[in-house]
Formats: C-alpha cells, structure tokens, sequence
C-alpha cells in the first residue's frame, strides 16, 4: 500500500527533532495516535525518516484576530478566513539515526505496512505478539523478549475499576500468547498460569464459548491470528464448603470446579503459618517474631501418623485440623496456668503473646475450612491455566492464599533453576498484597518475583487502580506498562511518567477497552483496544455444552 | 458646547483623515449632472434585495529595492516592485479567490536591464520609462497593478459577479463593476445637495449623479451611509461608489440599490480595522493577505542584493 500524504511539516515555528507539527491537507485528517513519516532531504547524510506520533490536533481560522471575528466568518460571511488543521507530531523513530528537524514544508505521510512496521519498531521485536488494534485499525504488538524474560520480564497493569478492563486485556494477552506458539518459541510449550479471581465468579467461565461474543469480534481475533475460542486448558479451584468433604464453595458453576485445601502436615512443612501474619501493624507488634519461633517448633515437633499422610502429631496431641493446631500451640505460648514456654515465644511481652493467640484464634475462623486432613492442594500443573477462585474468601484468607501459592511457586522454581517452563502469574489488586508502605512476607514474595523472578521463568501481571500505591520494586520492575482509564489525579503521578502529556490528558476519557501500553522497544505510549472475549464472563454469557448430543 | 463642534478622526492618523477638512473638500473640476436619476434631491432607501454574489477585489504594490544602471557619472536610476491583486468571493460566506503576484524591475532613461531570476519565486520583469525621478518610476509600478486589478475585475465580472473595487472605477466596459471610495478628496454635490448626503442613514443612497459625462470616463455615482457614525466628522462613514455609464441609467440605479443596501454588512468596527468603518471586512482582510504574499520585504532585499552583485543582471 502506497503511503498517504495527510500534509505537510509547518514551518511558522521552528520544527525540532522530537517535536514538530503537521498543517493537515483539506481533503484528509489526522486523530490523535495516528502514527506519520516525514522523509526529509539531509546533506551529507541523505535520505532520514522521521516516524512519529500524533499527540494532539488543533484547528484555526487563519485571518481571525478577534475572538467576535467568528460571528463575521461564519455568521455574517463578510470576513473570509482560512481553515487551518494542524497536528502536533512527537517523533519516535528516526532512521537512520541522524537527529535532525523535518525540513518545513515536506510532505507528512501516515504510515502503512511496512513504513508502520518501521513506526512501531516491529521490524526491530525480536518476537512480536498481536495484542489489540492501534487507532488505524491494524494490529499493534509487544515484544516477547520484554515479557518471558529474555530481555525483561513482568507486565504492570493500572486503572480504574470497572471500566479499565484490567483482567481482561491480561486474559486476551494470555489467549495470544497460548495461540501463538510460533512466536513465543521454546517458551510456549507447558507454559502454566495462575489466574486469582477476586471478583465475583467472572474467571469461572475462561472454557465456555461466550453466546454474546458478535461476528465483528470474531473477526477481529482472527485478524489476530488467535482462534476466537475459550481457553482450552482451564482447571478451577474454589475453597471447600463446610467444615468436611471437598465441595467447591461457588454459586454459579459447580461443575468442572475442585476443591482446594491444605493437610495440617503441609501446613506445618511449607510454613505457612506466616501468611496469618501479613498485616502491615504485625511486624511492629513483633507477632512476625513470635511466629518464626512457633513455626520452627512445629516443624521440630511435629511426626508423622502411619496410616493418616496429612496429619501430624505434636507430643501426644494428633493434629487433624487447624483448631487442633491452635490449640498446640496456646498450650505452648499462652498456657493457661503457667508462664509462656521461651522456646516458642522468646523474650516478649505476656502481652504480645496473648496478642498472637488472639490472631490465631481469628485466623482459625477464617481459614479453618482450608486447612483440612483430607486436604487437596492446588494442581498449577494440570491445566494450561489454572484459575483459583478467591471472591467468597475473608481478606485475611485471601491474603493467606495468594502468600501460600505465590511462596510455593517461588520455592519450587527457585528449586529447580530453570526458566522454562514460565509460570505466568495474574494477580489484580497488587496494592492489597504488596502496598507502598510497610512489610509482608507476601510483599516480599511479590518482590522477589518482580526483581528476581525475571531469571527464574515467573512472570508477573500484576494489576492494581493505582500503581501508585503499589511498592514501587513491583511496578519499577515491569518492562511493559499498560493502563486503562485512570483518575485524574492518579493520572498525574510519577508512576506514570512513560506517558505522554497528551496521553495523561486523555487516560481519564478511555472507554472499556481502551488501554495504552508502552514498552522498552517502543519510546512511546501507544493506544490500543482489544477484542471482545470469545469466552464467557458471566453464567449468562456461558454457552454450555448439550448434555444430550450423540445419543 | 465644545462636544457639538469637535470630533476626533476614526482612521488611525497615518492614513490621514476619511475627510480632508482643511480648506472644505476641493470642488471636482469636472461637470456633475445631479438630475440623471431624480431632481427631487432625498435619502433613497432600496428594497431589500437578496445577497449577490459578489466578488471584492483589491490589489497592493511596493518597493522592494531601489537600484541604479549604467556607467559613468549618471546611471539609470531604477526600483524593484512587487504588485498583487486578489479577491474575496461572497456567497453567503467569504473566501479568498484568486491572487496573483508579479515583479517588476522599473528602470528610467528608456534603460532596460535583463535581469536573472534571483529565485524561483523572486523573478523580476522588465520595464522601462522615459523619466528619471522617482514618482515617475513609482507610478510604472502603481500602473503594472492597476492592470492586474483591471483583468481581474473584467474576469470575475465576465463570470457574472458584482464586483466591488477598492478605489475608482478600472473599466469602462458595460459589466457590474462598482467601484468604492472611501475616503473623500473632492467634492462632488453642490451646497443644495450636500446636506442630503450627510443626512443619510446607514442603509441609504442619494440619488445617482453623473459626473464626467462628456469626459472618456463618463460614470455614474452615488453616496452612501455604511455604518451610524455619531459624534464622527460629518463625513465619516459616508463611501462614494460609482460605475460605468457605458451600463445604462437602469442597471445603474439597479446595481446602487443592492450596493446600497448589503454594504453595511461589510463595514468594520473601529476595534477591528484603523480605518473603520469605510474599510470594509473582505477588502481589510484581503489588503493583508496580499501583503503578506508579496513575501518578506527584508528578505527579497537582500536576494536582490546578492544577486545583484553575483552578476544577476546583463546589458538588454
């Protein structure tokens, strides 16, 4: 496709090398995004290609001095006047690399095809994954070397809640980067995702075909090259119901749906006593000090019961549920009748260990139900994906869940040193579980993944409403950036310093579906939108199965 | 009281006065027939008529460079002018018609240079005049832009347009040309006469009065108010139009009356034009844009210069 002239480069005021506008022929136009090419004569160096963006359009009367000159032009039509349309350019490319200005009055092209490819560096991406459409209506890509790892891993995905579509731009990344294993390479083959689902039951439908999912949509995936289907590798895990059997406790799908839980022996191995202890006062109240002393006397203490594999003995006591355990370990730190053995609770205040009894006691209400001897861990390696929904859980049991499964997930690849195969992680409300201030052993999870899970093949999508409240090694550490619509006054924050001026303005106007990503490749932010998902996100929207097909 | 008896001058003072007041206006020297449309000597108000399409043309000269021909102790002297003229089309709303630039180089003593072109843009035509002095160059000039502005006007009016000029009256052929004047130098009515035309209401004409009918530019022409003007010279916001005779007496009371009647919609406001209200909008805006086209007089000076010196011009 031939290039299109839209214009020319004006030169009533200088244009620069980074910046300069474009007076829009009568006949066409030019919309924000757009992305133009300028090829403009250098001596001695020859032909230079300015590719660029469009980062705001104005329009003028040339002729109007006065502001009532309006009525005279166009009311009156005495007063004859220019139509003057003109688009500020940021350049993003130049190529070859002689930083020059655009000669005034040089023709302004939008780009297409290969001059688009240049534009959006894609000739430059080592392996590039479709994730949605630019303004122009043509595919835009992110380079997979900044996300698995190779060059810079982790995705960072901010806006409001509601209309930013957070979780679904992450799952449509996801559906493209299970559908193209020709781009993603030897990284494609047993990639695993953990999806959390926070919010309603919306995750529990990733392998039902959407009935609302039109034509136009289906188009657009295939455009895509990604086939406008549901996830076909999906397994669910909800909390159990009730205190006995492994009933998922789900309202809308029960079907296809396990249980999860913890053995109070793996409770004890894998130490997750710590993930009761995440909130931001506890480290002060040295609970996290009492607590490291406990777990380590349990994994002293507790032996094996023949016959039983998830339940342990502490002394005499057999330990069959967390309420057994709790009741070990009041015996331990805050008898009822003698002092607090030392072993278990060191030096501390009688206050702090009556503080840390009343926590556990708490916590066992919460998570009572998940730690069980007939327990059932989450299998990340069954499925393709495996979602693990949390929605109905207490925020503590949530916090309590996400720590155990991040933390089994960071042990077990830190095991065994391979990056491959990647495990994608996609947690939503980042701010919840590894906020700006103060310590977690989650945040510290979450933080050696960003920093170090790069290198270990564990990918991060973390979204949150405001990176701003995020502790900033997670964020500071996701090569690619997306957002949606974001507050106005969130919008204005450092974190979002890979924005354009333009781009801040506008990110609080972004419809669903509209998001902005930037990534290192790329030294711009470019606005995309992505398809509507071809899987279900409400029961409604599920097409399931004829149960009575072929008989 | 001193408020009946003073005014101050609405055109910005370097365009001089609308009026010159000094010794009254000058009489014209020559004959007006005030009676060619009526003797009964009142404001006419025209019927409302529907907006014309018309055409305001105007057009601009200048000197971009004064030079010198020849050896010896008495050189040639001469000047490199540019010249344009344009139009503004109304037809319900304004725009820019055509405009069109020429240069010339004007030397004296019959002397007529070849001159190179100093760019694609800057290159300069021939002409030569008998006389030396300076006006006599200048009016060579002033002459190359009455002839854009006449085959212009003859176009734009062959195309079935009112045209309306700024100044006085190019053709003498039969087409709707008017020509406006805004500022008044001479007298054309008579004491009888005088005071209907500064009793005039914007909206409103004299009569027609033919002037210069045995002369070889017999016209027709007329008063009218443009804008209200209180506490203005009597004289602000009255414009003088004329047009041809060679179009009979009907089509000119016929072209006065919608002249007459759509011309206060152009005038300008004194915030908006130094020479308001007589400058009218479209004409104001195109004088600009013709200006502005003649390119940057400093920087035309100096390719003048340089090419000057690089041998841009030979013996013709």
């Amino acid at each position: 496709m031939a290039d299109e002239q839209v214009g020319r480069v004006l030169g009533v005021e200088p244009a620069t090398s980074t910046q300069f506008r474009v007076v829009i022929a009568a006949d066409n136009y030019l919309q924000l995004d757009d992305l133009v090419e300028v090829r403009t004569q250098v001596p001695k160096a020859g032909e230079v290609h300015l590719y660029g963006l469009v980062t705001e359009v104005a329009a003028r009367y040339e002729g109007a001095r006065f502001e009532s000159d309006m009525f005279l032009i166009a009311e009156e039509g005495s007063l004859p006047a220019e139509l003057a349309r003109s688009a500020s350019v940021q350049t993003i490319r130049v190529d070859p690399e002689v930083w020059v200005a655009p000669d005034p009055g040089e023709p302004v092209y939008r780009v297409a095809g290969a001059s688009r490819d240049k534009a959006l560096y894609a000739d430059e991406m080592g392996r590039r994954l479709p994730i949605g459409f630019a303004r122009d209506g043509e595919p835009i890509w992110v380079d997979l070397d900044f996300f698995d790892g190779r060059k810079g891993g982790h995705i960072s995905i901010s806006g409001v809640s509601g209309v930013a579509t957070k979780t679904s731009f992450a799952l449509s990344f996801l559906r493209s980067l299970t559908a193209h294993p020709e781009v993603v390479g030897q990284a494609a083959s047993n990639v695993r995702v953990l999806v959390f689902n926070v919010k309603q039951e919306d995750l529990l439908w990733l392998d039902k075909p959407n009935r609302e999912m039109n034509e136009e949509a289906r188009l657009q995936w295939a455009r895509l090259g990604i086939p406008a289907e549901p996830f076909p590798s999906v397994s669910f895990w909800a909390p159990p119901r009730g205190p006995v059997g492994l009933v998922p406790d789900t309202d809308s799908r029960i079907e296809g749906v396990s249980a999860f839980s913890w053995t109070p022996r793996e409770f004890i191995e894998l130490g997750l006593l710590r993930f009761l202890f995440v909130e931001s006062g506890d480290f002060r109240q040295q609970l996290t000090f009492v607590e490291e002393r406990v777990r380590s006397q349990l994994q002293k203490l507790a032996e094996p019961v023949e016959g039983r594999p998830g339940v342990v003995r502490i002394g005499t006591r057999i330990i069959a549920s967390l309420a057994d355990l709790v009741e070990v370990i009041e015996q331990h730190v805050d008898p009822e009748d003698s002092e607090p053995e030392q072993s278990w609770t060191g030096r501390v205040q009688g206050g702090t260990a009556q503080a840390f009894m009343r926590r556990l006691r708490a916590a066992e209400y919460r998570i009572g139900r998940l730690v069980r001897a007939e327990g059932s861990r989450v299998d990340r390696m069954a499925e393709a994906v495996t979602v693990v929904d949390l929605h109905k859980l207490h925020d503590f049991a949530q916090r309590f869940v996400v720590g155990a499964l991040l933390d089994e997930v960071f042990a077990g690849k830190e095991k065994t040193g391979q990056r491959l195969p990647l495990q994608v992680i996609l947690l939503d409300e980042l701010n919840k579980y590894a906020p700006r201030e103060g310590h977690s052993p989650i945040k510290e999870v979450l933080i050696d993944i960003a920093q170090r899970g790069r290198s270990l093949g564990i990918i991060l999508i973390g979204a949150q409403q405001t990176a701003s409240r995020v502790a900033p090694e997670v964020v500071e550490n996701a090569s690619i950036r997306v957002s949606g619509r974001l507050d106005a006054a969130e919008a204005e924050r450092a974190e979002y310093g890979w924005m354009l001026p333009s781009t801040r303005a506008r990110a609080r106007l972004f419809k669903p579906g509209t998001m902005v990503v930037f990534q290192p490749g790329i030294p711009a932010p470019l606005v995309f939108t992505f398809p509507y998902p071809p899987w279900a996100t409400r029961p409604e929207e599920a097409v399931e199965a004829d149960p009575f097909e072929g008989l | 009281m001193v408020e009946d008896r003073m005014w101050v001058e609405s055109w910005s003072p370097e365009y001089g006065s609308s009026s010159e007041v000094d010794d009254g206006l000058t009489t014209s020297v020559e004959e007006v027939d005030p009676d060619v449309e009526t003797s009964s000597w009142r404001p006419i108000t025209p019927e409302p008529s529907a907006s014309p399409v018309a055409a305001f043309i105007d057009g601009v000269d200048r000197v971009d460079a004064r030079a010198f021909y020849g050896q010896g102790s008495s050189p040639a002297p001469g000047l490199f002018g540019s010249v344009a003229a344009g139009a503004v089309l109304v037809d319900g709303l304004a725009r820019f018609g055509s405009t069109e630039v020429q240069r010339w180089s004007v030397f004296g003593n019959d002397v007529n240079p070849v001159v190179r072109p100093f760019s694609s843009a800057i290159n300069y035509r021939g002409i030569s005049v008998a006389g030396t002095r300076p006006e006599e160059l200048r009016a060579a000039l002033q002459k190359a832009r009455s002839r854009l502005e006449e085959d212009l006007a003859r176009r734009l009016a062959r195309e079935g347009m009112l045209v309306i000029a700024d100044g006085p009256l190019l053709l003498r052929e039969p087409v709707d040309l008017v020509g406006y004047i805004k500022s008044h130098q001479k007298t054309y009515l008579s004491p009888d006469h005088s005071p209907v035309a500064l009793a005039l209401g914007p909206g409103q004409r004299t009569p027609i009065f033919g002037f210069g009918m045995s002369s070889h530019r017999p016209r027709y022409s007329w008063y009218t108010r443009i804008a209200p003007a209180p506490h203005q010279h009597p004289w602000a916001a009255i414009a003088r139009c004329e047009v041809s005779s060679t179009v009979g007496l009907e089509r000119a009371v016929g072209l006065a009356d919608v002249v007459t009647h759509h011309l206060p919609r152009f005038s300008s406001k004194a915030f908006w034009d130094t020479r308001a209200p007589q400058n009218l909008v479209p004409i104001a805006t195109l004088e600009r844009r013709l200006w502005s086209l003649l390119g940057d007089r400093e920087l035309i000076m100096r390719r003048i210069r340089s090419g000057v010196r690089s041998g841009g011009m030979a013996h013709g």
